[in-house]
């Protein structure tokens, strides 16, 4: 297998360190969160106590995901421009199984890599932290840093068995399958069996008490969880929705196409959304908690750094969202380069093939950031409602806050579409015109 | 009308072009012929403005175009020119009707009259019935007819066609330069053939080869 990855384009050695990269930040971030939650308050009482810490631990945590999706778009990536290595491999014998196998070993040892930089950088940091407060600062233990390293090089190595899901490789060459899956039914199970747990906790009132106090608790927790991936899983239906609402009422050409590429393959969008559409929740929930707590204790600093802490990782996780971005418009421009260059050469100008990038952003950001945007304080407000009762002027804190959350989704997808546009004067090269 | 005059372009060490010169007249039906890599793509390219010579000029009517911006050269292609490719290469997430329209919406046209544009024109051509299909649904000859009526739907005083039936069979080919010609001569299109297929050049009213990047038969009219 290690002779099968070797012989790989500079392009794609970049992607690569790309991934390790990636994987060296989440394993970082976890070690990170493990050991908030295991501080003494001694030692960061003058920062956070109680609860805060697990809330920040958690928000840490939560930065994973937008991290561990990154990863998993860049290896996507790499699977689409490896076309002659993989063609030439099936053409010496390897079976499409190989194939499979040489993404699972490419994406986990990319990742144990990036796994092992990460907690080499999480043990200096650690250290000097620990030499700068005077001691104290526990270290993971060596279970938690053998657990976290071998949790992130199976996330690797199974993003990279996924990655090639979407070409087929034969001896004659890679192709991408000719009909992208779209949105499958089985996406939506989560969104109502979320809502549903949810609803059945916050409606139980005492009168079930399914598995009592700490039941109903459980429950509630447990529905706003799968709600929220449930919501993941569900952006396809509502990136194909909003493309088949736009294709029906384009009136220019930027429209049509950007309406068309979309509704084609929407789970690419959705895949490169969901992380934003995570931001976006998670941001307009904490901004519903946060709304009754500042209104009532004003802001004392126990809270307020540990709200800054997550606001602060809420930032990053939208940057890291926006890499995942850049990477899908580049897998898009991949996809579509040769029909785009006969366009341009056909007198289409450049700029408006641009606004065909920058109406896909729109097109799918907007539904995707204004339902979460709306789900985030919706989960929080119904599981506190007697608290929302009292202090119904917190509402205006927490619409703003969602609708200003909602906009920076939505400006974000749209200047990466803005950014990606040397990308499109790339793939605009009249060699992609030559079939000789 | 369409006249070359000492064409150079070069790719790497490859010179591409080699002081071609050429002349085709309004209405005139030409064939650029040779084997691979003689610069015949090359050639249509820079006769089309996709990309500029080195050296050398390229006139229409007169008026030299190698020498215009990156936004007039597109706006003279979508005005005044329609390119065919040898696979068709319409956009698959689009309809036949929808890729034929792509042009004049990229005009700025309105929708509905564009696409009843393209769908009169798809009736010209004998694909009507393929209108509301997406080109994987079609067969190459279908494709290429389509891709036929997508240059010419806005009206292009010349029409460039590279390789139009590389990827089809003589009696698909033959079809599709048939529809082409037809079509053009109805509308007085001057029309230039990039082809290495002896039938498909006997469609034209004039053959020019080219070999290594150079003229060797045929450059008068």
């Amino acid at each position: 297998m290690r002779m099968l990855v070797r012989g790989g384009s500079r392009r794609e050695r970049v992607r690569g360190r790309l991934m390790i990269s990636g994987a060296a930040l989440a394993t970082f971030l976890l070690c990170a969160a493990v050991t908030v939650l295991q501080v003494d308050d001694r030692v960061l009482g003058d920062f956070f106590t109680g609860d805060a810490q697990a809330v920040t631990a958690l928000g840490m945590a939560i930065l994973v995901v937008p991290v561990m999706a990154f990863v998993h778009q860049v290896s996507r990536l790499a699977s689409a421009t490896r076309e002659r290595r993989l063609a030439a491999l099936r053409l010496a014998g390897a079976t499409p199984r190989h194939v499979r196998r040489l993404g699972a070993y490419e994406g986990g040892w990319r990742a144990l890599l990036g796994g092992l930089s990460g907690i080499a950088g999480y043990l200096v940091v650690a250290l000097v932290l620990s030499w700068s407060l005077g001691g104290g600062l526990p270290l993971i233990s060596y279970v938690q840093g053998v657990t976290v390293l071998i949790a992130v090089t199976l996330a690797g190595a199974l993003s990279g068995t996924k990655a090639g899901g979407h070409v087929v490789s034969s001896p004659l060459g890679v192709v991408r399958r000719a009909e992208p899956a779209g949105p499958r039914a089985r996406d939506l199970v989560l969104v109502v069996v979320g809502i549903g747990a949810y609803a059945l906790g916050i409606a139980d009132k005492g009168r079930f008490m399914i598995g009592g106090v700490y039941g109903v608790a459980l429950l509630v927790v447990a529905g706003a969880v799968l709600l929220l991936f449930g919501l993941v899983l569900a952006t396809a239906w509502l990136v194909r929705a909003a493309a088949r609402q736009a294709g029906r009422r384009a009136a220019t050409a930027e429209s049509l196409l950007a309406a068309r590429l979309m509704e084609a393959d929407p789970r690419g969008w959705a895949r490169a959304l969901s992380v934003v559409g995570l931001t976006v929740f998670f941001s307009s929930a904490v901004g519903a908690q946060q709304a009754p707590i500042i209104l009532e204790h004003g802001y004392d600093t126990d809270h307020m750094t540990a709200y800054l802490l997550i606001d602060l990782a809420l930032l990053v996780a939208l940057a890291t969202s926006a890499a995942a971005l850049i990477v899908h418009q580049a897998e898009e421009l991949l996809d579509h380069r040769q029909s785009f260059a006969v366009l341009a050469a056909s007198g289409a100008p450049v700029a408006a093939l641009g606004r065909v990038l920058v109406r896909q952003a729109v097109t799918a950001a907007v539904p995707v950031c204004l339902v979460t945007a709306l789900a985030g304080p919706a989960v929080v407000i119904l599981s506190v409602p007697d608290i929302y009762r009292d202090h119904l002027d917190a509402l205006g804190w927490v619409a703003a806050r969602a609708v200003a959350t909602a906009a920076i989704g939505v400006l974000t997808a749209v200047l990466v579409a803005r950014a990606a546009r040397p990308l499109l004067r790339r793939a605009l090269d009249p060699d992609e015109l030559r079939t000789e | 009308m369409l006249e070359a005059r000492a064409l150079r372009k070069t790719f790497a060490r490859t010179v591409a072009l080699d002081g071609v010169s050429l002349r085709i007249d309004a209405g005139e039906i030409v064939a650029i012929t040779g084997p691979s890599g003689s610069g015949k793509s090359t050639l249509l390219h820079c006769l089309a403005g996709i990309i500029r010579p080195e050296a050398g000029e390229v006139r229409l009517d007169g008026d030299r175009i190698d020498t215009l911006g990156e936004t007039e050269r597109t706006d003279l292609r979508r005005r005044s020119f329609g390119v065919v490719f040898q696979f068709g290469q319409l956009v698959p997430e689009l309809t036949a009707a929808e890729n034929v329209a792509l042009p004049l919406l990229f005009d700025r046209h309105g929708r509905q009259e564009s696409l009843r544009s393209a769908r009169s024109l798809l009736d010209r051509l004998g694909v009507a019935d393929c209108a509301d299909q997406r080109p994987a649904e079609l067969s190459g000859g279908q494709t290429q007819r389509i891709a036929v009526a997508r240059a010419l739907v806005t009206g292009p005083r010349v029409l460039f066609a590279d390789e139009p039936t590389g990827a089809l069979d003589s009696l698909a080919g033959e079809r599709v330069m048939d529809a082409l010609v037809r079509a053009a001569r109805a509308d007085g299109t001057t029309v230039m053939i990039v082809t290495h297929d002896n039938r498909v050049a006997a469609f034209a009213d004039r053959e020019i080869a080219l070999r290594d990047g150079t003229v060797t038969a045929g450059v008068t009219a």
